[in-house]
């Protein structure tokens, strides 16, 4: 058995790699004349992080950005392992390397380094009631770090390292700064150690616990790596950093990405903290960014207004028609959610002076002949479920404009899931906010057009709890005041207009041919990368859960056979059976959520998804494991036992190889089955397979394709699983040729 | 050898054996016959605990069988049995089948046991076997490596419950030759058969049951004929025509 499943890893490894070549075709990686490829590791904000559409971002990635217009080179980012860069760029695979690296002279010995960009300081982040107070302290500590990063060079006893010198001194390395603060909050370390802009960032975070030291020992230099003797391209690298250091480019930078943290620090001494409610999902107002935070124009504006009046925000996400239910049970403080001012509305709630004026907009196919909300009567509608377009539509007492009652409103969770199914032509057209409909129109300027329902402007307000008239001046007065200052400006131009330069951008899109579409939402968009990630999710959780499954199965197969054996039912035996029955009776779904957010407390995503789906696998396997046990002859106990073997050693050596064989093809199912259940994962914020094809829904507006290519992938994984099933079964068949 | 002492066996309400008492010596070759029901095979799987006693005591080489503090797998290893159906390994080859038991026990080192199948094998002339599984085999050389593998344990004694009753016709004689000759060479065994050519000209003493009772018993000479009891003479009469 083991043999097998490590096969079945094996092929699942290469059809990733056959995978990955398709995508790639030969010599992706080779050197155009104007654009170099750069290696960073994304996961050290607020120099590189993951934004939202997936890509790397950051100061460092604006840095690289800045000096490829100044010196007039494209810039192509590959996001990898920090330890994997230097060893990138000897390969080749990568031009050159920003992702905060400290100049050392280790690996000036593999790479050339530009002139430093950056000066950064160690620091470390301890417990607010810890004692330590330098370096030196951390001597036989638990310290976590970053994987290859300075910190991790700092802190591990070394022959070269004069500071830590204890050998005790056991040094975590995490993939992620978030993980190792998450372990030094959880009491797994001492300390973190890092670099210091991070680190201002996550003791802002976590104020009430945590503060830091900074080490003056360990000044470093950042600056850009390039392959050893690449002179070309480093004279270029410090001429153009020269140049955006010398018009202010370099500044401004410093000031969005590295400056704007420490601004979040001041805030933080907020006299009190409201809770704001919102519903994600209508950008550009709200949506949810890379770090699963709720992002967007709504925030940044409640945002300011919290730090011109004083206090705090806490967002919290949730559906749109649940949020005044909120505000009315105080769950909630306010509401910022793209929120239009209605009657309805105001009888529970008050709202705030209008911060945006919206206007609706219908949503249709470029041939189609409406022309005004009108002209919906008796079609088919779909909206975002509980906003102004769902009202406007539906048919009501005063709803003047749509009268016929049979006038067919789908109502979604999401705006692109309206969208997509008008492209899929289930619906008319959509009716929904200028905004986000002039995003999705310019996502798909081939096929869609908008038209303005200028009868239906709309006021978008914050909402408090009817009455709570305190809050509402501040928010107002916090309004006016980010008016005045021009804060606000500043956001209706970063959130909003941002997003209408990109209409004008795709307004030239023509009729894509299905091969350029096939780039376009696999390649253009990165969707081989998402799904390719997702990919080894699913086949992580599967593996691991199957294993997980199959040994718990067995215990429990054992567990419920004392029964067989004594003859009547036993303590273990009613145990699996209550476990049995109980796994059995109940959906997987539900378990999985159970486990992720009652036992985890929404953590751990992925562990709490293969105990969950092990857990449930193994009450089938329990079942499959038992009948093929029973199935064995009895004589074979007999036998067994005449000859003086004990009954776990019978068992061992006879029932269980022949039973064996009766399970492999019961076990080759549920095996099989588990693969494709773990597809309910993204509902615990896990991108697997599926959950990656729904992204690329969401980001191209097209399903076919994605979704398609979601059910080849799981269609290739099971066949592969099947031939593998085949070949384990003919061997384990060997006794009973005749 | 073994000595059995007021030996019950109830299945629920069902009194199989109601008081047996019995008494097998060294090298003895004992047979016992009787009407289908009697309790002939539900005794002798009560002599290696196959079958758990209700009551009565039996003793194998001076250890109780039926008292738990003693290690009834220890006593089985000197106390083998052949079944009706063989219940020969079929995961496993005609050799692994013979080995396994004194290997996996430390009765053995794996080269020893090798050997000693292959002796025991060529006596019943199987030898060419060694590799086959047991579906590759017929019935009756199924119950020859079956016999094989009981004495690979070198046991004191051997229980044989019905060895020919599965097999086709002409496959009986090759088994009950090899029985024969292990009566011969002095095995003391207990042998629950059909066969009464068998039991007539190999052994020592026959036991006649009948309704969970031993009710008559002697040698082959004073059992066929002389029979005492009026339901052995039926018996007879009813199998010997």
């Amino acid at each position: 058995m083991k043999k097998g499943t490590k096969r079945v890893l094996a092929m699942c490894l290469a059809l990733l790699v056959v995978m990955g070549g398709m995508f790639f075709p030969a010599g992706s990686t080779a050197k155009a004349a104007e654009v170099i490829t750069v290696g960073t590791n994304a996961e050290f904000p607020p120099f590189e992080y993951i934004n939202n559409d997936g890509e790397p971002d950051g100061f460092d990635m604006a840095i690289m950005k800045a000096i490829g217009e100044a010196e007039d080179f494209e810039v192509k980012f590959t996001n990898m392992e920090f330890k994997s860069l230097v060893a990138s760029l000897a390969t080749g695979s990568l031009d050159a390397v920003i992702a905060g690296m400290t100049i050392t002279e280790e690996r000036q010995q593999s790479v050339d380094f530009s002139d430093s960009y950056y000066t950064a300081k160690q620091c470390i982040v301890i417990p607010k009631d810890s004692n330590i107070t330098s370096l030196a302290d951390l001597n036989g500590k638990k310290i976590a770090v970053q994987e290859g990063t300075t910190g991790d060079i700092l802190c591990t006893p070394a022959e070269d390292n004069d500071v830590i010198t204890d050998e005790n001194t056991e040094v975590k390395r995490f993939k992620k700064g978030t993980d190792a603060i998450v372990t030094l909050n959880n009491g797994g370390v001492d300390a973190v150690v890092i670099d210091k802009n991070p680190a201002e960032n996550f003791v802002a975070n976590n104020e009430d616990k945590l503060k830091m030291i900074e080490d003056d020992t360990s000044t470093e230099e950042y600056a850009i790596a390039v392959g050893k003797g690449d002179t070309e391209l480093l004279e270029k690298i410090n001429a153009g950093l020269e140049k955006i250091k010398e018009d202010g480019t370099f500044d401004k930078l410093v000031a969005e990405y590295i400056g704007g943290d420490t601004e979040e620090e001041a805030a933080s001494e907020a006299e009190f903290t409201i809770t704001v409610g919102t519903n994600a999902e209508f950008p550009p107002f709200e949506y949810i960014n890379n770090d699963g935070e709720p992002d967007g124009f709504d925030m940044a504006v409640i945002k300011a207004i919290g730090e011109a009046e004083g206090f705090d925000v806490k967002i919290t996400n949730m559906e749109f028609k649940a949020l005044i239910a909120s505000l009315a049970t105080g769950s909630l403080d306010a509401v910022i959610a793209g929120m239009t001012i209605t009657e309805e509305r105001q009888q529970s709630v008050d709202f705030s002076d209008s911060y945006y004026t919206a206007t609706q907009c219908i949503v249709i196919p470029k041939d189609s002949q409406i022309t005004s909300l009108a002209d919906l009567n008796g079609k088919k509608i779909a909206v975002q479920e509980g906003t102004t377009g769902d009202i406007l539509c539906t048919p009501a007492e005063d709803n003047d404009i749509i009268t016929d009652e049979s006038t067919e409103v789908q109502r979604f969770k999401k705006g692109t899931d309206a969208i997509v199914t008008l492209n899929n032509g289930g619906v008319d057209a959509v009716v929904i906010d200028k905004n986000p409909a002039e995003n999705f129109v310019a996502n798909n300027a081939d096929s869609l057009k908008l038209i303005k329902d200028d009868t239906s402007t709309e006021e978008y307000a914050i909402a408090v709890g009817k009455g709570n008239t305190e809050l509402l001046e501040k928010i107002n007065a916090g309004l006016a005041k980010i008016k005045e200052d021009g804060t606000f400006d500043e956001l209706v131009a970063e959130y909003i207009e941002g997003n209408t330069s990109d209409i004008e951008d795709s307004d030239g899109a023509q009729k894509k041919t299905f091969l350029e579409n096939l780039k376009y939402v696999f390649v253009d968009t990165n969707g081989y990368q998402l799904m390719l990630n997702g990919l080894g999710v699913t086949i992580g959780i599967s593996f691991a859960a199957g294993v997980l499954g199959i040994a718990l199965g067995f215990v429990l197969a054992l567990m419920k056979l004392t029964e067989t054996r004594k003859k009547r039912k036993t303590v273990l035996s009613r145990i699996a059976g209550a476990y049995i029955d109980i796994i059995r009776g109940t959906p997987a779904m539900v378990q999985l959520l159970i486990m992720f957010m009652v036992i985890f407390r929404s953590k751990y995503a992925p562990i709490a998804a293969i105990l969950s789906f092990g857990m449930n696998s193994g009450a089938y396997v329990a079942e499959n494991i038992r009948a093929g046990i029973l199935a064995v002859d009895i004589g074979q106990m007999e036998g067994g036992r005449s000859l003086g073997f004990t009954y776990g050693e019978t068992m061992r050596y006879i029932i269980l190889p022949q039973a064996i064989k009766n399970v492999i093809p019961a076990l080759g199912n549920e095996m099989i089955t588990l693969v494709k259940e773990t597809s309910i994962v993204g509902y615990v914020a896990i991108v697997d397979l599926t959950k990656a094809g729904d992204f690329i829904v969401s980001r191209t507006y097209q399903a076919f394709l994605p979704l398609i290519a979601v059910a080849i992938v799981y269609y290739i994984i099971v066949k592969i699983m099947t031939k593998i099933l085949a070949v384990i079964e003919r061997r384990l068949r060997q006794s009973d040729n005749r | 050898m073994i000595i059995v002492k007021d030996l019950k066996k109830s299945f629920g309400e069902l009194e199989v054996l109601k008081g047996i008492d019995c008494h097998v010596h060294p090298g003895e070759c004992v047979v016992v016959i009787g009407p289908s029901g009697s309790g002939k095979s539900t005794f002798l799987r009560c002599l290696n605990r196959l079958e758990e006693p209700s009551g009565g005591e039996i003793v194998f080489d001076g250890q109780n069988v039926v008292d738990r503090s003693n290690d009834i797998n220890k006593i089985r290893q000197k106390l083998s049995m052949v079944f009706q159906h063989f219940n020969l390994f079929n995961h496993l080859t005609v050799e692994q089948n013979l080995t396994l038991a004194p290997v996996k026990q430390k009765l053995m080192n794996e080269a020893e046991a090798k050997k000693k199948a292959m002796e025991l094998l060529t006596r019943v002339g199987l030898e060419e076997k060694a590799d086959n599984y047991p579906a590759q085999l017929s019935g009756g050389q199924k119950q020859r490596v079956a016999i094989v593998r009981s004495l690979m344990m070198n046991p004191k004694a051997i229980l044989f419950d019905e060895p020919t009753s599965a097999l086709d016709p002409e496959m009986v004689g090759e088994v009950l030759d090899v029985m024969k000759a292990l009566a011969k060479e002095g095995m003391t065994m207990v042998v629950v058969t059909h066969e009464m050519g068998f039991a007539k000209d190999v052994a020592d003493r026959i036991i006649f049951m009948s309704d969970g009772y031993i009710t008559e018993e002697g040698t082959p000479e004073q059992i066929f004929e002389h029979p005492q009891q009026e339901r052995t003479q039926a018996f007879l009469r009813a199998v010997m025509t």
